[in-house]
C-alpha cells in the first residue's frame, strides 16, 4: 500500500509540480472536513492544479493508479461535498482563480472554478452588471463549488439559482477527456448536459471552466425591515406577500436567536434584539416602481402582524443589514461550538405550521434551535447549536435533524434547496426517491462516470452499492480523551 | 412498418383493450402510422415501452402535435405514443403560485382554468392544441418565455425501462439529488416520456403595453429589448419593408411608464396592437412551411447586425429576439430548388452562427431537405456524452428513434 | 473533556470556529497558496487536532509561522475567534529554529526593549549606510539582501533625539494627551514623532511624553514571548500610569493594537490603560481637527496597516482626516485592507511569502498610481517604501500624521 501511495504522489508531483502537491500527514488532517465537519475523511493526497491540462493529468493519474478523485473549492459547503468519503485525491481549485474574459456587451463572463464568487460581481460592477446567485458564502465561496451544488442564496427569489446563471462549462470528464457543454450564447442543441452538472456535487467530473450570465445591477434597491413579535406572523407576512404577485429580490426571515447571536458579532446592524423575528424584504427595479411595491409590502408586513417596517435609510444600513443576515452562520459560533445548518424546502404556504413542528422537534430532544432563513422561496435553515464533543448531544442532533426532513418532505417539500446531499443526507434520499428514481439519476452517472471514480460516497445511499459504509465518516466519533 | 398482430395483443394486454387504436392514422415525415398508443395510466405506459423494448419497436411521442414538424425522421415508427391522455389538471395552487399539471392537457386549457387567478403559464403554445408535455420537451421558446427549464419544478417521468420516475418537486428550490428535469427538457421524448410536471407560474403583470419602433440600428432594438419591463421583443427585417422591433412591456404600471416613455423619446416608438408581437412571430417561427426552410439561430446579443446580412444576402428574412439571442431565418425553398439551393442555405446559416457566436438548427424544412443532415445543426461536441445518455436511458432505442440530435 | 496536553490554553478558542470558511478570501497566506492548511481555519483545525491529541505538535510548527498574523481573519470572522491571540499561544509552544530564531530572540529580548542598546545600533547601522557599507555587505552576504533592502535612509542623529517631556498646546488648550514614543519609531521615524506631536498641539492638546516607557512588547508577544512581553507592558504601565491625560495616543498601529490588550496581560490594571489608547487618527477624527489643514495637491492612497484595521478596528478615522485636506483626492486601491507582507520581523523571516503578498499591494496600488502611499504603522512604512521604490512606483511613503502636519503648515504659511 505504501508503495503504491508513494506511486500516486509521484505522478500527482510530475502532473502538477512538487509545490501543488499535499501529501504530508498533517496537510490531509485538515482536508478531512469542509463546511460541514461532522462526516470527516482524510484525502490520500491534495493537489492544487492551475490549468485545465493540469487538472486533466491528475485525473488519468488517479485513474492509473485506481483511485478516484474529489473536486474542491472553497470548502465552505455545508453537505460534505468536498470532502474525500472514499479517500482518494483532492482536486483543489483555489489556484484556478482567474477572469478569464468579461464581456459587458454580451452579459457574460468566463472564469476558472476557482474565482470567488464576491470577486465575479466585484469584477462586473464597473460594467454596471453582476452574478446574481449570492450564497451566503459568498466572499469566499467559489463559482466552480456553486456550481457544483447549484447554489442559491437570499436573491434567488427573484433571480433564480445557479442553474438560470450557467450558460456553459468546461469538465474534465472522469476518463481524463476534456469537453466543452453549451456556451456563451446558450440554447445548445441536444440535451441540456450544461442543466445535468450543474448540481451534480462534482460527481461527473471536474470542472475547469465557467461561463456565466452577468446580470444587470437595478436602478433602485429598497430594503424593509418588518419587525414581527413571533416568527410565525412574519411567515404569514411571506405567504402575503407571494400571494399578492410581487416578486421582492429577497425575502428573509431571521429569528430572535439568531438575532441576538448576531447583533453580540461582529455583523451587529442594530436588528432589535426584543423582535420576535424580522422579516427582511428587499425590492429592486425601476426607482419609480419599487417605492410603490414597498408601499404594499409595508401595508402586508402591518396586516400580518409586524409591530414595526423600518427602511434602510441608505446603501451603507442595507449593507449592514445583510451583512448580518450572511453572517449569520458563523455568528451561530457563539451560541456553541458546533452548529448543525440544515436545509429544506416546503411550500411557502407551510412555513408557518412546519416552523411550529421544527420547533417541537428540536424541544423535544432538548436542543437549541435558531432560524434564519429565505422564507420567500420557502427554503427553512434550521440551525441547532451543539457540541460534537457530547456524544449523546451528538445523537440527538442527528435524530431531530432526521425528523425536521421527514416533517417537511411530508408537507411536499424537499431535504435541500441549496445545500446539496453530499453525505450529510445521502441516506436519507429514500424519503424523497423510490429506488426507480434513483435508479434514474444513476443513468446519468453512468453516462459520465460509469466506474464511479468522480467523488463517490455522494448523493446515492450507501446500502446502494451494497458496501460497507465508510468506516472514516462520523470521525468524530472517536475524538480520544472522552 | 406497423404493428403485428402479437404485439398489438402483447401491448393491449398491458394497457387495455381501448387504449390502443387504430382509427387516427398520423403522417409523419411521409409515413402514415396506423396505431396510437393512449393511456391516462403511467405505469401501463410504462408496461407497455417494456414490451416495446423486448420487441424491437419504436414509437413516435407525442402530444398535440403542433411542433412535431421538428426533429430528424424516425429510424423507426411503428406506433404513436399520445401523452394527451395524461389530462388531469392536477392542482393549481394559487395561494403558493405552482401548478402540476398532466402532460396531456393543452396549455390553452390551462390559460382557461389560470383566468382571473392572478397567475400565468411559463410555457407559450404554438397552437390551440398545444401540450404541456410536448411544450416542455420541445423545451418551446416564445418570445415571453425563452426558459421553459426555469419553470420546470419536478417531473414524472415514464422510463423506456417501464419505470415510472420522479425528479425535482413541487417547491421551488431543490437541489436534493441530480437535476434530472433539465434531460427531459428539451430532450424531445428521447429519454423518456414525461407524464406530468410541476411548473412555477407567473404573476400577471399589473400593466401590459405594445410598442412599435420603425427601422431601429441592431444596437437601438437590443438597447430597447433590454429595458426593465420589457417581457418581450421581436425585431424583424429582409422582408421587403424596413426593419422593425416590436416591444411588449409589462409590468408595474410606474415601471412600464418610464420604459414607454424612453422608447416614444429614444426610439420614436408608436404604440402597436397588443396581437402584432404574436402574429410576427408566430409567421417567422410557428407556421410550418413547405415550401420554405427555416433555421433558428442562437447568438450573441451583440452579434445580431452581423448575422442578418449574410441571411439577407442569401434572400432569407430574419426575425429575432435581441434579448435572447435567437434569430429565426426564413428562406424560400420553391418546388423546382434543388439540394444546391438548401446547401447554399445551411453555409449562409452556419456562417451567420459563426459570426454569432452560437449554434443554428434546423427548425423546419420538407422532409427533402432533412433527410441526409441533422435538424439539431452541426455537431456537437458533447456528442459521445448525449449518446452514452440515450443508451443509458433507452437502450433498445424505443423512443422516438433516430428523431433527436445525432440521430439519436 | 478538557485536554491537558500541547496547545490546551488555545484549545477553549478554536472551539468558537463553526468551520463556516468566510474568512479564507481574506487571508492572505491562503490567497497567494490556495491551501487549506494556510488559511485561518486550516490553522485553527490543526490548533484543535494538537489540542485534542489527534496529531502531534509539530503538525502545527510551519503553518504558525508562515501565518503573517495580520488578523484580517479575525474582521471577516463572524463567529468572534480570537485568531491572533490563538497564534500567539501557538507560536509560544512551537518556538522559531535555526538562525533566524536565534537571531530575532536576541533582538527581542536583548536589543529592542533597552533604548540605549537601540541608538547605539541604529547609530551604527546610520554609519553603516553613509559609508555605503549595506550595499557592499548585501553584496557579499546575500542573506543581508533583505534587511538591507528593507531599512529606510535613518534620519540624521538630531531627528532621531527624544521628545521633550512636555510640549504645550497652541492657541485654545482642550485638552492633554500622552504620547507613546516605542522603540523603533524614535530611531527610524524620529519625524514621525514630531509630526505628530505638532499636529497634537496646533490642534490644542498639550502633549506629554511620560518618562520611564518603553517597547510596547508587541514584537516578542506576536513572536510568542509572553512573559517578556508582560514585563515590557509593566514598564509602560508605571510610566502611563501616573499621566493625568485625556487618551494615550499612539502613532504606531501595531503598538496601538498591543496596548489594547495589556488587559489581557495585565488584567485589570492593564485594561484600565486599554482604554484609554487611541490611536493618532481615530483620536484627531473623534475630537475633530480645530486647525483647518492647509492645502496640500496630491493624490494619496491610503494602506490599512493590519494592526489597525483588524486589530483596533479603526479603517475610515485616517481616510477622513485625509479627505479634509483641501486639495488632496484620496485614491481608493483595491488591496488596501490586505496585509503588506510587513508583519514585524515577518519580512526577513519568511522573506518569500513576504514579498509575494506585497506584491498583490504593489499591483493595486500601481493602478491607483498615487503620489503619495500613506499608513500609520512603522513596518509597513518600510515595507511599502522598500517596495514601491523596487517596483519604480513614483509615490512617496509617509504616515498620516506626517500629511497632516504637511498640510497644517502650508495652512499656517498662507496669509
Amino acid at each position: 500500500m505504501a508503495a503504491h501511495l508513494d506511486a500516486l504522489h509521484a505522478s500527482l508531483r510530475r502532473a502538477v509540480g512538487d509545490s501543488a502537491c499535499l501529501t504530508r500527514p498533517e496537510e490531509l488532517f485538515v482536508y478531512e472536513a469542509d463546511g460541514l465537519t461532522l462526516n470527516a475523511a482524510k484525502p490520500l493526497a491534495v493537489v492544487l492544479p492551475r490549468e485545465t491540462a493540469e487538472v486533466a493529468a491528475v485525473v488519468r493519474a488517479c485513474r492509473e493508479a485506481g483511485v478516484c478523485f474529489v473536486p474542491r473549492g472553497a470548502g465552505t459547503g455545508l453537505s460534505g461535498g468536498a470532502v474525500a468519503a472514499e479517500g482518494g485525491v483532492v482536486i483543489e481549485c483555489s489556484r484556478m482563480d482567474r477572469i478569464l474574459a468579461l464581456e459587458p456587451g454580451d452579459r457574460y463572463a468566463v472564469v476558472q472554478p476557482g474565482v470567488v464568487n464576491a470577486e465575479l460581481s466585484r469584477a462586473a460592477a464597473p460594467h454596471g452588471l453582476f452574478y446574481a446567485p449570492d450564497p451566503s458564502s459568498q466572499a469566499a465561496c467559489t463559482i466552480g463549488g456553486n456550481v457544483g451544488e447549484n447554489s442559491g442564496g437570499p436573491h434567488t427569489l427573484k433571480y433564480g439559482t445557479t442553474t438560470d446563471h450557467v450558460l456553459g462549462l468546461e469538465l474534465v470528464l472522469p476518463d481524463g477527456e476534456v469537453v466543452r457543454l453549451g456556451g456563451p450564447a446558450g440554447f445548445a442543441s441536444g440535451y441540456d448536459l450544461v442543466g445535468a452538472v450543474v448540481g451534480s456535487e462534482g460527481t461527473l467530473g471536474v470542472v475547469t471552466e465557467v461561463t456565466v450570465r452577468l446580470t444587470p445591477l437595478p436602478d433602485a434597491v429598497e430594503t424593509l425591515l418588518g419587525v414581527f413579535p413571533e416568527v410565525v406572523s412574519a411567515c404569514r407576512a411571506v405567504g402575503g406577500i407571494i400571494r399578492s404577485g410581487l416578486v421582492p429580490a429577497a425575502l428573509e426571515i431571521v429569528d430572535r436567536r439568531t438575532i441576538e447571536a448576531v447583533e453580540a458579532s461582529v455583523y451587529a446592524a442594530g436588528l432589535p434584539t426584543d423582535a420576535g423575528a424580522v422579516l427582511l424584504v428587499e425590492l429592486d427595479g425601476v426607482a419609480e416602481a419599487v417605492a410603490g411595491q414597498a408601499e404594499r409590502v409595508r401595508e402586508l408586513c402591518r396586516e400580518a402582524g409586524a409591530s414595526r417596517v423600518d427602511v434602510a435609510r441608505d446603501a451603507e444600513e442595507r449593507q449592514r443589514f445583510w451583512r448580518a443576515r450572511k453572517g449569520a452562520f458563523g455568528a451561530m459560533g457563539r451560541l456553541a461550538p458546533d452548529l448543525y445548518v440544515h436545509d429544506a424546502v416546503v411550500p411557502r404556504t407551510k412555513l408557518p405550521e412546519i416552523l411550529e413542528a421544527v420547533c417541537a422537534i428540536c424541544d423535544r430532544h432538548g436542543l437549541r434551535l435558531s432560524n434564519v432563513f429565505h422564507a420567500g422561496d420557502g427554503n427553512l435553515h434550521p440551525n441547532i447549536s451543539f457540541d460534537r464533543r457530547d456524544p449523546d448531544e451528538l445523537a440527538r442532533v442527528v435524530k431531530a435533524g432526521e425528523e425536521i426532513l421527514r416533517t417537511c418532505v411530508e408537507a411536499g417539500g424537499v431535504i435541500s434547496g441549496e445545500h446539496g446531499i453530499g453525505t450529510e443526507k445521502r441516506d436519507y434520499m429514500g424519503m424523497l426517491f423510490d429506488d426507480a428514481d434513483l435508479d434514474a439519476m444513476l443513468r446519468l452517472r453512468a453516462a459520465f462516470d460509469p466506474d464511479r471514480v468522480c467523488n463517490p460516497g455522494k448523493i446515492f445511499p450507501a446500502t446502494r452499492f451494497c458496501m460497507e459504509a465508510n468506516p472514516r465518516a462520523r470521525g468524530y466519533d472517536r475524538v480520544p480523551f472522552e | 412498418m406497423s404493428l403485428d398482430d402479437a404485439s398489438v395483443a402483447a401491448l393491449r394486454a398491458e394497457v387495455g383493450e381501448g387504449a390502443l387504436a387504430a382509427q387516427a392514422p398520423v403522417e409523419l415525415d411521409g409515413r402514415r402510422i396506423a396505431w396510437t398508443l393512449c393511456t391516462a395510466d403511467a405505469a401501463a405506459l410504462g408496461r407497455a415501452l417494456r414490451v416495446l423494448g423486448e420487441r424491437g419497436l419504436g414509437a413516435v411521442v407525442r402530444g398535440g402535435g403542433t411542433r412535431s414538424g421538428f426533429g430528424n425522421p424516425p429510424r423507426r415508427a411503428d406506433l404513436v405514443l399520445s401523452t394527451r391522455g395524461f389530462a388531469e389538471l392536477h392542482e393549481i395552487d394559487v395561494d403558493e403560485g405552482v401548478a402540476h399539471l398532466g402532460a396531456g392537457v393543452a396549455l390553452a386549457e390551462v390559460e382557461r382554468a389560470l383566468a382571473g387567478s392572478g397567475w400565468e403559464l411559463p410555457l407559450g403554445a404554438a397552437g390551440e392544441d398545444s401540450t404541456v408535455g410536448g411544450g416542455l420537451a420541445a423545451a418551446a421558446v416564445d418570445p415571453r418565455r425563452a426558459a421553459p427549464r426555469s419553470a420546470v419544478l419536478g417531473l414524472t417521468v415514464v422510463l423506456a425501462s417501464g419505470e415510472v420516475t420522479h425528479c425535482g418537486g413541487r417547491v421551488v428550490k431543490n437541489v436534493t439529488g441530480y437535476d434530472l428535469a433539465k434531460l427531459h427538457v428539451g430532450g424531445h421524448g428521447s429519454l423518456g416520456v414525461i407524464a406530468s410536471a410541476w411548473l412555477r407560474l407567473r404573476p400577471v403583470a399589473e400593466r401590459v403595453e405594445s410598442w412599435r419602433v420603425e427601422e431601429p440600428s441592431a444596437p437601438r432594438a437590443l438597447e430597447a429589448a433590454r429595458r426593465p419591463s420589457a417581457r418581450a421583443a421581436l425585431f424583424e427585417g429582409g422582408t421587403g419593408s424596413p426593419p422593425r422591433l416590436l416591444v411588449e412591456l409589462a409590468g408595474d404600471a410606474a415601471a412600464v411608464a418610464v420604459d414607454a416613455a424612453w422608447l416614444r423619446e429614444t426610439c420614436g416608438a408608436r404604440a402597436a396592437g397588443p396581437g402584432e408581437l404574436d402574429d410576427a412571430f408566430a409567421a417567422a417561427a410557428r407556421v410550418d412551411p413547405v415550401d420554405a426552410l427555416r433555421v433558428r439561430i442562437a447568438h450573441l446579443p451583440t452579434r445580431l447586425a452581423k448575422l442578418t446580412g449574410g441571411i439577407e444576402a442569401a434572400g432569407g428574412r430574419w426575425a429575432a429576439l435581441p434579448a435572447h439571442g435567437l434569430c429565426w431565418a426564413h428562406f424560400p425553398l420553391p418546388g423546382g430548388a434543388g439540394e444546391a439551393r438548401v446547401d447554399e442555405i445551411l453555409a449562409a446559416t452556419r456562417a451567420a452562427a459563426r459570426e454569432g457566436a452560437g449554434r443554428w438548427r434546423l427548425e423546419a424544412a420538407p422532409l427533402r431537405a432533412r433527410r441526409g443532415r441533422d435538424v439539431f445543426g452541426d455537431p456537437d461536441a458533447a456528442l459521445p456524452l448525449m449518446r452514452a445518455l440515450k443508451a443509458r436511458f433507452d437502450p433498445a432505442a424505443v423512443l422516438n428513434p433516430g428523431r433527436f440530435a445525432g440521430a439519436l | 473533556m478538557t485536554p491537558d496536553g500541547p496547545l490546551a490554553d488555545v484549545y477553549a478558542g478554536t472551539l468558537d470556529c463553526v468551520h463556516c470558511g468566510l474568512c479564507l478570501s481574506s487571508c492572505p497566506t491562503y490567497r497567494e497558496t490556495g491551501r487549506e492548511t494556510s488559511s485561518p481555519r486550516g490553522r485553527i483545525y490543526l490548533m484543535r487536532g494538537v489540542a485534542e491529541g489527534r496529531i502531534p505538535l509539530g503538525a502545527v510548527e510551519e503553518e504558525a509561522w508562515l501565518c503573517l498574523g495580520c488578523r484580517a481573519c479575525e474582521t471577516a470572522c463572524p463567529s468572534g475567534v480570537r485568531f491572533g491571540s490563538l497564534l500567539e499561544k501557538t507560536r509560544a509552544s512551537v518556538p522559531r529554529r535555526g538562525w533566524a530564531g536565534h537571531l530575532e530572540a536576541f533582538a527581542l529580548r536583548r536589543v529592542v526593549p533597552h533604548r540605549r542598546r537601540l541608538r547605539l545600533l541604529v547609530g551604527a547601522l546610520a554609519a553603516v549606510q553613509r559609508l555605503g557599507l549595506d550595499a557592499l555587505g548585501a553584496r557579499l552576504l546575500p542573506r543581508l539582501r533583505e534587511s538591507q533592502r528593507l531599512l529606510p535612509p535613518i534620519p540624521p542623529r538630531a531627528q532621531r533625539a527624544p521628545l521633550p517631556p512636555r510640549i504645550p498646546a497652541e492657541g485654545a488648550r482642550r485638552g492633554c494627551v500622552a504620547l507613546l514614543e516605542g522603540c523603533v519609531m524614535p530611531e527610524l521615524f524620529g519625524p514621525v514623532n514630531a509630526a505628530t506631536a505638532r499636529v497634537l498641539t496646533r490642534n490644542g492638546f498639550d502633549v506629554v511624553v511620560p518618562e520611564g516607557q518603553g517597547c510596547c512588547g508587541a514584537l516578542q508577544a506576536h513572536a510568542g514571548d509572553a512573559s517578556l512581553a508582560a514585563g515590557l507592558a509593566e514598564r509602560n504601565l508605571r510610566a502611563f500610569a501616573a499621566a493625568r491625560v485625556d487618551a494615550v495616543v499612539v502613532n504606531s498601529a501595531g503598538c496601538g493594537a498591543a496596548l489594547r490588550e495589556y488587559g489581557d496581560w495585565l488584567g485589570a490594571p492593564g485594561a484600565e490603560l486599554a482604554g484609554r489608547v487611541r490611536d493618532v487618527c481615530e483620536f484627531l477624527d473623534e475630537v475633530g481637527l480645530a486647525a483647518p489643514p492647509g492645502r496640500l495637491e496630491a493624490r494619496v492612497c491610503y494602506d490599512d496597516p493590519c494592526h489597525l484595521l483588524h486589530g483596533q478596528g479603526v479603517g475610515e478615522a485616517p481616510r477622513r482626516l485625509l479627505a479634509a485636506i483641501p486639495g488632496l483626492e484620496l485614491v481608493p486601491h483595491d488591496d488596501a485592507a490586505a496585509c503588506c507582507g510587513a508583519a514585524g520581523t515577518y519580512n526577513l523571516t519568511q522573506p518569500e511569502m513576504s514579498r509575494a503578498v506585497l506584491a498583490r499591494k504593489l499591483a493595486s496600488l500601481a493602478a491607483a498610481a498615487p503620489d503619495v502611499i500613506a499608513s500609520g504603522n512603522p513596518g509597513c512604512l518600510m515595507q511599502l517604501r522598500a517596495g514601491a521604490l523596487g517596483a519604480g512606483l513614483r509615490a512617496r511613503v509617509a504616515h498620516p500624521v506626517e500629511l497632516l502636519d504637511e498640510a497644517g503648515v502650508a495652512g499656517r504659511e498662507r496669509p
